[in-house]
């Protein structure tokens, strides 16, 4: 799985996403790689090679994402980023289940 | 440092936000991060306004990104109890980070240090540690190490 985090002002929201993501998704076996968009830019990024692996991309944002383009017709869940901080578990089950029917 | 003795508060008495957050904003004006209390505190409101930022986990970040700040900092408050912190959300509260940005030029490392915050309340330990710790020292220690 692959997942981008972005919040309005890029300063805690988007990293306690992708804290919290990364937690669940690992306890249950993923791989997971998260790009942040926040106040330093973007970091960890995805590339392209990161975007033709993963089976499934979750956007956790409040804000437009930063070179959507580069997830053109990949299969993806896009969650509120307060969601994913309360209720990871909820959103990494939600992409498996559409990682499934892809 | 982000983080100071004096913006640390383990028995806030107060269940309103607003109040906590006035009280946290004097705190970072009396250690000169910020220049002027009400503009900073107008800031942080209209972010509430948009979103309630208690996000789950007993845990609030209101946060103001304003000119008004000289420093990034985040000050913090304990309640002895759990509180609602805005009717527009389930979430009970107990501890309040109150986070303080400059519109521009926030250095990278004071933004790091932030982002490694945010993902360390991620994290149980950490949190039980904040809601146990006894005095401002031990408080000073967990952020340090959430910080790094």
């Amino acid at each position: 799985m692959i997942a981008v985090c972005a919040c309005p002002t890029g300063i805690a929201h988007t990293y306690m996403a992708q804290a919290a993501l990364e937690k669940v998704a690992m306890a249950r076996g993923h791989d997971i790689k998260i790009e942040t968009q926040g106040a330093m830019g973007i970091e960890n990024e995805l590339s392209p090679r990161d975007v033709e692996e993963a089976h499934i991309v979750i956007f956790a944002v409040g804000v437009n994402v930063e070179g959507e383009e580069r997830f053109n017709g990949k299969p993806s869940i896009t969650v509120e980023v307060g969601k994913a901080i309360e209720n990871p578990m909820a959103v990494i089950e939600r992409a498996e289940k559409k990682g499934e029917q892809v | 440092m982000i983080i100071h003795e004096s913006l640390i508060e383990l028995n806030m008495q107060s269940k309103y936000k607003a109040e906590i957050i006035e009280t946290l904003a004097q705190k970072a004006k009396s250690l000169g991060r910020i220049c002027d209390v009400a503009r900073f505190t107008q800031a942080v409101f209209a972010r509430e306004v948009l979103f309630p930022t208690a996000i789950g986990y007993g845990i609030a970040i209101p946060h103001g990104k304003c000119s008004d700040v000289e420093v990034p900092f985040i000050a913090f408050a304990r309640s002895q109890e759990e509180f609602v912190w805005d009717s527009r959300s389930e979430h009970g509260v107990k501890l309040i980070f109150l986070i303080g940005v400059p519109e521009e030029q926030a250095s990278d490392l004071h933004l790091k240090i932030l982002a490694n915050i945010s993902r360390g309340l991620m994290n149980d330990s950490y949190r039980e540690r904040l809601e146990q710790a006894g005095d401002v020292c031990e408080v000073m220690r967990i952020f340090e190490e959430m910080g790094l």
